[in-house]
């Protein structure tokens, strides 16, 4: 629809552009003759008509040209090894011509410049109306391969398209290393040796991110060397979009050593009045009839109670201290602290939510609230694919503590002011296995 | 056929088309060019898997380096030219590359040792073959490379994708129903290679054209000592009887000329009376001919010609272009009696009015002469009878050898028994031989010792150098100094190339008697059996066509320099003056028309008659009328305008609804901005409904769902939900101000 709208601008343009034109032209020209056969007063209203047909147009034109023309160009070309080689054997058969006066050499030469110009005009036809899409999983966890699918549509009518080469153009700033600039970069994702005219073509890779983070993506880049790979032609197409790179949660056994008692609170949590069921069994005097569960008696002949958890025993706050605590400590390491430290968090996170835990979060600027499932848990992660390692402190927490709450910290001399002197447990990024 | 074996198949194709550009050359030994076929053959075999050789990279080079001995060994030793000794070089180079299994750095290598068989067999060859086969050789490239870099890049990916098996598909939508395709074939890209090489050959034209000839030898063959021209036997000073009728076995071209008749000529009788002389001949030792006296005199240049006679203008001259093939000899050949010669470097003249020059015989010649060819008749002949020849004459041009035989004389006297003038003694030994004998290229002996002798009382039967040389002695028999001229005869006339195309097969020789008037007059004594005959038919028709374009790419192409290239853009720059003119001319017309229109009288006057009536006086002009012209200035300004301005001012009195789509967008665009204001900020990989449960307010997912519903479903807005939506809108603005 958009392609039409332009077109039909494009028409009334035109049409405006040349009536006001044509008009103002036969104007200057009555002008001219008129004045030619002695009829100056003609010649004059009509030099002043022209003139002011002349600044309409100007007027409107002008302007119009100026915001539809864009200055920057999402066309570069390159020209590789061959292409330089290519221009030196030209150089050679031209001097070679030109001193022997040999018309067959010059028959050469005419051959060889028609081909650099023909293969000029190629690739640039080549690589034109093409759009690529790219689709991707939108949970991608760190160190696992994920696939990549990536669709070229051809919209020219005729010509098809041969040996292009997409990359993805991706930013990327170490998380935990703000010092290091920013890092642009094209990832290859695809070749396509052929899409015929008016068809589509898709092809899929397996993509692995080693870190997590958040990788801006600004772009593509198409590239074709066809026909001869003398010139490469390169078309940057803006597409803004981001990929994030959970951190890959890892199983709970490596860190047992870190919160052997929050585990066992967790495994053995006490039967409460919570919300949540926790098992089905005969009645006690001391029960409630509220809590008969009368399906449970009809099918068992006997009386049968609901239990249900204490609500508070199933609510894990994690706190993420991202300040460095001992300032003598080498950046690198630190960082290695940091990512180990995020990582443990993604795998507790992770833990309780699979055992239907709710889990909260909170971070410097960041308080998730309580929340279970899967969608709750990718929220989490996708903070913690973001977390970076800061100077702000946590926030107070006004709530009256419920659950158990777990602070993951840099600082083991208790630098990191507590509002929950009872937290359950501090662990240090230092003890990160 | 898959990718691997179109890339085999065209990169063959590409080495088969420079060889055999190569070969077409003529240059190179047969022996080199069937091994190197035979290394192609081969080369082709193991990468097809077929044969499983392969010369290792250490035994290559050492080979070579052991060539190079062979080489200097050649060219010392045997005195082969230093561009043979390349090409036998660059032939062994490409054999060693090609009897192994290649990587693309070997195919690399192949692909520029070809383009230099192609330049080196620029230098050796005129011929139009050079075009066709060039034509053959750019495709076979254009589709090399093509698939080349097809490879190259699709390597390149897969290693840096670490080679993971990567499949795509392919489809087309139509009418939104995908329709998967096949695998691609190859056909795009032999079909690309084809447009490619149409669109290379329509530039290379104009590019050739416009390509600035700056080197004193441009338009000339190429480079020195590249070629050998052929030799030809018959036009040296010293010619064996016999030696001309070898030439004539050979149906090679030897040259084209164009010719330009006189004006008043009769073309016929100018065209039977045209010969291609070459060499007088005017001592006969009883075996051959040859030319005693000094070497030739250089001629003077005079501007751009050289003046061979003091020109007679009273006939006109006979104007002729040669296109002469390459060939070792010296002899430069034109129509009787030439008078200016042009486009020559140098020119001599020997004391038998033959025309040398020094010109190198690998050079492909072009010249012009003007030639005076009118022939007297014999009545006016025979008024020129007189004896009196000059001494250096009749000291030449009635020699007869020491041995001659007196049969010789006696079967003159008798044959010239009645004639009363030189034309006529000399029409009747003419004809006498001409009806006594017989034509025949067998050159069978019966007896020993003067072979003209033995033609004339034994044989009785040979070709035209024996009636020539009869003719000749005969006449030198009756005092009439009389020479033999080797040449050619007119040739094959193509009517397509405007061109007598001269063969070896047309060499002839004939006599000229001394007049001493009219000077050197030719006669032929060769029965008609001896002067060639052009078939006529298909095959005839088809050699007219291609002799035509042969004419063409030497005319044009191998011969175009820089005077050409100069008159072509003359002519253009001619050409656009001239359509300059007449454009000004019709503007001119037309302003007058005008201007008689603005001057035009009132519709008072008789206007069939263009007088005014007596009442009106003829100086009082009224006012011209100017209303149509300006009406139609007036309605084009407000086309435009109406144009211009017409959007807007139906955008302001516009009462129409907006369509449920522009709405629905209007209205969730609003509710974002409004959600922006309390830090609500949508990211954009967040889809409305991913966002609106992000938010958690009850509003904007009512107004998310209808959103979607509108813009994406089937069904518009009713206006109860309109209504709906707007109060959730005043509810969101108003928390969150």
């Amino acid at each position: 629809m958009l392609a039409f709208l332009r077109q039909k601008q494009l028409r009334r343009f035109v049409i405006v552009t040349a009536s006001l034109t044509g008009a103002a032209l036969l104007t200057a020209l009555l002008a001219g003759l008129a004045s030619q056969f002695g009829k100056y007063e003609l010649a004059a209203h009509s030099s002043r008509v022209a003139l002011l047909l002349a600044l309409i147009v100007l007027l409107y034109a002008l302007p119009k040209l100026a915001r539809s023309l864009n200055w920057r160009s999402s066309y570069a070309m390159h020209v590789p090894n061959a292409g330089l080689i290519f221009g030196a054997a030209i150089l050679m058969v031209t001097v070679l011509a030109l001193s022997s006066g040999n018309n067959l050499l010059y028959l050469v030469l005419a051959a060889l410049l028609a081909t650099m110009i023909v293969s000029m005009i190629s690739t640039r036809l080549n690589i034109r109306r093409l759009t690529p899409s790219v689709r991707y999983p939108d949970n991608i966890f760190a160190g696992e391969s994920v696939p990549f699918e990536i669709t070229l549509q051809n919209q020219k009518r005729l010509m098809p398209s041969f040996s292009i080469s997409i990359d993805l153009v991706e930013e990327h700033q170490t998380p935990n290393n703000e010092s290091k600039p920013v890092e642009q970069h094209a990832v290859a994702l695809a070749y396509f040796p052929l899409v015929p005219a008016r068809s589509h073509a898709r092809s899929r890779i397996e993509r692995m991110f080693a870190r997590r983070g958040v990788y801006p993506v600004t772009g593509f880049i198409l590239n074709s060397g066809f026909p001869f790979g003398f010139v490469e032609q390169r078309r940057l197409i803006e597409w803004h979009s981001e990929i994030v790179v959970y951190p890959q949660p890892q199983p709970l056994k490596e860190f047992e050593g870190l919160l052997p008692m929050v585990a066992g609170r967790i495994e053995n949590r006490a039967k409460g009045s919570g919300g949540d069921l926790y098992a089905i069994r005969q009645y006690l005097a001391s029960d409630h009839h509220h809590h008969i569960d009368w399906k449970a008696t009809a099918k068992t002949d006997q009386l049968m109670v609901r239990e249900f958890t204490r609500e508070d025993d199933w609510r894990i706050t994690l706190r993420f201290d991202s300040r460095k605590g001992d300032p003598d400590l080498a950046e690198a390491e630190f960082a290695e602290q940091f990512e180990r430290a995020v990582t443990f968090a993604a795998s507790l996170l992770t833990h309780y939510i699979e055992l239907d835990a709710e889990v909260r979060l909170v971070m410097a600027d960041l308080d998730t609230g309580f929340g279970s499932g899967q969608r709750h848990r990718l929220d989490l992660l996708r903070h913690l694919a973001q977390v970076a390692p800061g100077e702000k402190e946590l926030p107070d927490d006004d709530r009256p503590q419920s659950g158990i709450e777990i602070l993951l910290t840099a600082n083991r001399n208790g630098l990191a002011a507590s509002s929950h002197p009872s937290a359950t447990r501090v662990i240090s990024f230092e003890e990160m296995p | 056929m898959n990718l691997d074996r179109y890339f085999i198949a065209s990169s063959y194709g590409l080495l088969v088309a420079s060889f055999w550009i190569l070969s077409s050359t003529r240059q190179i030994d047969g022996v080199s060019l069937a091994l190197f076929f035979a290394a192609l053959i081969a080369g082709c075999l193991i990468d097809l898997g077929y044969l499983r050789w392969n010369v290792s990279r250490r035994l290559a080079n050492g080979l070579m380096i052991g060539w190079l001995g062979i080489a200097v060994v050649e060219w010392q030793m045997f005195r082969a030219s230093p561009v043979v000794v390349i090409t036998h070089f660059v032939l062994f180079a490409s054999a060693l590359k090609l009897l192994k299994r290649k990587d693309t750095r070997d195919w690399l290598w192949l692909y520029v040792i070809s383009f230099c068989i192609v330049l080196m067999s620029a230098g050796m060859t005129m011929g139009t073959t050079f075009l066709l086969l060039l034509m053959f050789y750019l495709l076979a490239a254009i589709s090399s490379f093509v698939v080349y870099e097809i490879r190259r890049t699709q390597q390149s990916f897969l290693d840096e994708v670490k080679n993971q098996k990567i499949v795509i598909e392919l489809w087309r939508e139509v009418n939104d129903v995908r329709r998967p395709l096949g695998k691609p074939g190859l056909a795009g890209v032999l079909g690309f290679s084809v447009l490619a090489l149409a669109m290379i050959l329509i530039l290379a034209g104009p590019l050739f054209l416009l390509v600035p000839r700056v080197s004193r030898n441009a338009g000339r063959s190429g480079p020195s000592g590249l070629m050998q021209g052929e030799t030809l036997s018959g036009f040296s000073d010293t010619v064996r009887l016999g030696e001309v009728a070898q030439v004539k076995l050979n149906p090679q071209v030897v040259m084209r000329v164009r010719v330009t008749y006189p004006r008043g000529m009769a073309e016929q009788q100018a065209r039977n009376n045209l010969r291609w002389r070459g060499v007088t001949l005017d001592r006969y030792d009883g075996q051959g001919w040859n030319n005693v006296g000094p070497d030739p005199t250089p001629i003077r240049r005079r501007g751009d010609n050289f003046q061979v006679e003091d020109p007679n203008w009273k006939h006109g001259f006979t104007e002729q272009q040669f296109f002469m093939e390459p060939l070792n000899i010296h002899t430069v050949f034109a129509a009787p009696r030439p008078v200016f010669v042009s486009g020559l470097p140098e020119l001599s003249r020997d004391l038998g009015d033959g025309l040398w020059t020094e010109a190198p015989g690998y050079e492909k010649l072009s010249y012009s002469v003007y030639s005076d060819t009118f022939t007297p008749n014999d009545a006016e002949l025979a008024e020129d009878n007189s004896r009196d020849y000059p001494r250096s004459i009749s000291q030449r041009y009635l020699q007869l050898p020491e041995d001659h035989d007196e049969r010789i004389n006696q079967l003159a006297a008798k044959v010239t028994e009645g004639a009363r003038t030189p034309i006529e003694t000399i029409r009747h030994i003419e004809l006498h031989l001409k009806t006594q004998y017989d034509y025949s290229l067998d050159l069978r002996r019966v007896e020993q010792g003067d072979p003209v002798a033995d033609f004339l009382f034994n044989t009785r039967a040979g070709h035209c150098e024996y009636f020539a040389s009869a003719m000749v002695l005969m006449l030198r028999a009756r005092r009439i100094p009389a020479r033999i001229v080797n040449g050619f005869q007119t040739g094959e006339y193509n009517s397509r190339a405007d061109v007598f195309t001269v063969r070896q097969s047309d060499a002839h020789s004939w006599v000229e008697a001394y007049f001493p008037q009219h000077k050197w007059i030719a006669f032929d004594p060769t029965p008609p059996a001896g002067l060639s005959e052009y078939d006529e038919g298909f095959m005839a028709w088809l050699r007219q066509y291609s002799e035509a374009f042969e004419m063409f790419w030497l005319e044009e192409i191998v011969s175009f320099n820089t005077s050409k290239q100069i008159s072509m853009l003359a002519t253009a720059q001619n050409l656009a003056s001239t359509f300059q003119f007449n454009a000004s001319q019709q503007w001119m017309q037309w302003a007058r028309k005008f201007g008689s229109w603005l001057d035009a009288p009132p519709s008072t006057n008789d206007t069939a008659t263009g007088v005014a009536k007596p009442e009106t006086p003829v100086t009082a002009r009224p006012a011209t009328d100017y209303r149509p012209l300006t009406a139609v200035l007036i309605g084009l300004a407000v086309i435009g305008l109406a144009f211009l301005f017409n959007h807007r001012l139906r955008g302001r009195f516009r009462s129409a609804k907006p369509t449920s789509v522009q709405q629905s967008i209007r209205f969730y665009e609003e509710m974002l901005r409004a959600l922006e204001r309390s830090g609500h900020r949508r990211q954009p990989h967040q889809t409305p409904l991913e966002f609106a449960t992000a938010v958690k307010l009850t509003a904007v997912a009512e107004i998310t769902q209808l959103y979607q519903r509108a813009r994406f479903g089937q069904n518009a807005l009713t206006d109860e939900e309109s209504s709906r939506v707007e109060s959730l809108l005043r509810e969101l603005k108003r928390k969150n101000q």
